[in-house]
């Protein structure tokens, strides 16, 4: 009887075991199933039609509605399961979308992964141009646009040019176009200061290096926020975002790789006379303590929190001077008495305005799988993303819902409280396709309220005043360039490279160390890549 | 006392060998029943996979995938022989697990042994969580808190240093440092979670060997020598087998945390070089080369500790 009841039991436990492996594995699939189709909302079935100039939308309502997959940058706020805007999206279209939008922080890490695994959704935000890109276009994964582009995207066409096409042209496949470029409104790069600092310490807002450094230093020793403690500093270099941001460098007459000097040479940055003064100046600041000591410990955006929780200063942002307004509220949460103002990009000595680099702001890149089903639905999806009516649905909303007017002269929104909160959750820019109008304007101005949209739109306005756009074009459009790349990378000289640069900031390798690194072991290394552009006359 | 085992089994004439297998795997049915779902997990999830090395000997082709993709002359390995990058990469890897080892695999025995000699109950038991506890925190948060510790800026650590010394140290931002705040935070983090197994063989320790060593006049210390420690030797020589061929291993999480621009010399490790080639860099060949290589010699190292535990005491993991 005992023996019985012990194989019973024993059966009992293999099944219980069996069981509970079978379900695991149900589990892990329902898992991917719900990760994969947590952004999916329900597809809208009612006929809507909206007229526009550029685009009417007439979805049938006895036609069922196109399942299009998605992977999207999106940011961490935006909610997608019963979102309106999408709904309203899916009803213009017909369609229904089925989004995966992992983090923004790992989004490359993740797109990498799902382009290696084979098994494409039928919309791809690329978010590269450059070697990985051009593979994924070469090894067939990306379907090739030039004919759609020319017969079948009425509204791309209408907005993109060849300059900014080139960006997305890949070389070695015939120049063949695989993504549209996510273009945006050439910002006006500012640096924001806690005005109230400035105030209580009788500083003006700085302009070229020299002057930022003695600001930086005053923030770090004279007890700006007057609590009588040591605690904070000027600013944080946030190498990670910007090695060589444009409001600082543009100070030092640096320019980038691809533009040539008055005489035509083409030079590597680091290989220009600004570079050490550049470094020259970091270390300065580093050594007197104007600066965040633990600046390199930074890996996103550590420095804007850093700024918001009142630590330091200054903000080296281009943001469009958002700053002062949307993120400027961070600030007051901590410290309500704050007040935020935006100077211009940094410039040498006796300059009255910045001169500025820019290359076409193309902030990603939009792509369709080789293996798509359906094809001419997301061409279509596509190129409605390039009209107004798109890139205002995804980025203002729906009135009543995120917002209860819009001016569209001064582009401002009225919102309740609700429909900000609304806002936030449904509606972002990273959901936009073309991040400005198809006249190339803003989209949307700062501020939510009067008060801030005239802050804004003043800062906006003098920022705009004291900068000099110059436009470029960037090498890595150019064929061969990543290849070239690779093969610095491989040899480990970029990662050693940042190793020097941020010893010799922290004052831990000699000024002679220094140089002889970058002009010995760094620089030779370039020498093909450099040749390539050389060899290009870009920009010339 | 009838003890019979598989080897037994298959061990006698073969025209019976068939037979008698079969009446054993017949008896011990229930216990092979059992096995079969961990088999079934090991076979789908860790066999299976490896086909994915064939990606360290070809040009991957998105498209193509691993099957249709050419090969390629071994150009991953032979690029990676002779990148300057990869050397380094090794040794630092190499450096720094050997350091861990020396260091943190004692940790967990001597708070073992320390938690087996408590005699409070409760006492025991409230050590025993406390001590657990940081193993269900994750790197992220950890390094978070690590960070804030440590920090130059304001620091608790440095605080009491400066407090102490009149100078605070750089801990994060220095490769003087940066082994030593690792391997610290592995012991943080995982030497009360270590314990487990070796009080789990303390456990299996015959407590009448300590009531006759009572009798016999032994103390503490002598019960710990010639008792304790012998009665737990096999179990550290299979944790320590296993740490060996886990030696190439550093994890990526926790340096990839404590990495910047000052520390990048002794910092780069496979798990961080292999993820800026081959999840960033999107070089999946290459990458995969370098992890089959991290692999090989994982396994090298393993079996040698398992035929020099074998050696030396007769008695190992793999037989």
């Amino acid at each position: 009887m005992k023996k019985n009841v012990r194989k019973l039991l024993a059966v009992c436990l293999i099944c219980l075991l069996v069981v509970s492996l079978v379900a695991c594995g149900k589990g892990a699939a329902n898992t991917d199933k719900d990760s994969a189709t947590s952004g999916t909302s329900s597809s809208g079935t009612s006929n809507s039609s909206t007229s526009n100039n550029s685009t009417s939308k007439d979805a049938s309502s006895s036609e069922e509605p196109t399942t299009l997959s998605a992977i999207l940058r999106l940011n961490a706020e935006y909610v997608i399961e019963g979102n309106p805007i999408i709904e309203e999206l899916e009803k213009r279209l017909n369609i229904k979308l089925e989004i995966e939008a992992p983090p923004v922080n790992n989004y490359g890490d993740r797109l990498n992964i799902v382009m290696a695994s084979g098994d494409l959704p039928d919309i791809i935000f690329l978010n590269n141009m450059g070697t990985l890109y051009q593979g994924w276009a070469a090894d067939g994964l990306l379907l090739r646009l030039d004919e759609y582009f020319e017969n079948s995207m009425p509204n791309a066409k209408a907005v993109l040019t060849e300059e900014e096409l080139a960006h997305t042209r890949v070389q070695s496949v015939d120049n063949g176009l695989y993504s549209l470029p996510r273009v945006q409104t050439k910002p006006w790069d500012n640096i924001i200061y806690r005005k109230d600092w400035l105030d209580k310490l009788g500083l003006k807002v700085p302009t070229t290096p020299k002057e930022f450094a003695e600001v930086m230093l005053a923030f770090a020793k004279n007890d700006p926020d007057g609590n009588g403690k040591n605690d904070t500093y000027g600013w944080s270099y946030n190498r990670v975002m910007a090695r060589f941001d444009r409001n600082l460098v543009n100070g030092f007459n640096m320019r980038p790789n691809s533009v040539p000097d008055e005489n035509g040479n083409y030079e590597l940055m680091q290989a220009q006379e600004g570079y050490f003064e550049f470094m020259d100046w970091l270390r300065d600041m580093y050594e007197k303590g104007a600066m965040d000591p633990e600046w390199y410990l930074t890996k996103m955006y550590e420095d804007d929190d850093k700024f918001y929780a009142g630590q330091i200063g200054a903000a080296v942002t281009n943001k469009q001077t958002n700053h002062i307004t949307k993120d400027g509220a961070k600030v007051k949460e901590v410290n309500p008495d704050a007040e935020l103002i935006a100077g211009p990009p940094l410039r040498p000595e006796g300059q009255t305005v910045s001169n500025v680099y820019y290359n076409p702001q193309i902030w990603g890149n939009y792509g369709i799988s080789a293996d798509s089903e359906h094809i001419d639905k997301a061409i279509e999806f596509l190129d409605y993303g390039y009209t107004d009516e798109y890139n205002e649905l995804v980025f203002i909303g729906i009135e009543g819902i995120t917002y209860s007017s819009f001016d569209r002269e001064k582009r401002i929104c009225s919102r309740t409280e609700e429909q900000q909160k609304a806002y936030q959750k449904y509606c972002s820019s990273y959901a936009t396709i073309n991040y400005q109008r198809q006249d190339k304007g803003l989209l949307l101005g700062g501020g939510s309220t009067d008060e801030e949209s005239v802050l804004w739109s003043n800062a906006y306005e003098e920022i705009g005043r004291q900068t000099k756009q110059i436009s470029y074009l960037p090498e890595s459009m150019l064929a061969g360039i990543n290849d070239a790349s690779v093969k610095i990378t491989d040899s480990g000289i970029t990662t050693k490279c940042d190793e020097y640069e941020t010893k010799y900031i922290c004052g831990q390798i000699s000024r002679d160390e220094f140089v002889d690194f970058i002009k010995n072991e760094f620089i030779p290394k370039y020498e093909e890549y450099m040749n390539i552009i050389r060899g290009s006359g870009i920009n010339k | 006392m009838r003890t019979e085992t598989l080897a037994a089994a298959t061990s006698k004439k073969p025209n019976n060998r068939l037979r008698e297998l079969g009446a054993y795997l017949v008896k011990k049915r229930y216990l092979y029943l059992m096995s079969i779902p961990g088999l079934v997990y090991i076979i789908i999830f860790k066999y299976v996979p490896m086909y994915g090395i064939m990606m360290a000997f070809q040009d991957f082709n998105f498209k193509k995938g691993i099957f249709g993709s050419p090969f390629n002359n071994f150009a991953n390995f032979k690029q990676l022989f002779t990148s300057d990058i990869f050397y380094n990469v090794f040794l630092n890897s190499i450096t720094l697990s050997v350091m861990r080892l020396i260091i943190t695999f004692p940790i967990p025995i001597i708070l073992a042994l320390l938690l087996n000699e408590i005699k409070l109950k409760y006492f025991k038991k409230f050590s025993q969580t406390f001590m657990y506890l940081p193993h269900f925190i994750s790197w992220v948060v950890l390094g978070g808190i690590l960070t804030n510790f440590l920090s130059m800026n304001d620091g608790l650590i440095n605080f009491l240093i400066e407090y102490l010394t009149g100078k605070r140290i750089n801990f994060l931002g220095s490769a003087e440092w940066f082994r030593a705040v690792i391997i610290g935070s592995s012991i943080w983090k995982e030497a009360g979670w270590g314990t487990i197994v070796y009080l789990a063989g303390l456990s299996a320790i015959n407590p009448d060997y300590y009531e006759a060593a009572t009798v016999d006049g032994a103390n503490r210390y002598q019960k710990l020598w010639y008792i304790t420690i012998p009665g737990l030797a096999n179990t550290i020589v299979v944790m320590l087998i296993l740490a060996v061929g886990g030696l190439m291993n550093n994890g990526f999480e926790q340096i990839y945390l404590f990495q910047n621009g000052l520390n990048i010399s002794v910092s780069d490790v496979f798990e961080t070089y292999t993820y800026r080639i081959g999840i960033v860099g999107g070089r999946y060949s290459y990458s995969t080369a370098v992890g089959l290589f991290q692999s090989v010699v994982a396994a090298i190292m393993l079996f040698s500790a398992n035929y020099v535990s074998n050696k030396i005491r007769g008695d190992s993991l793999l037989r």
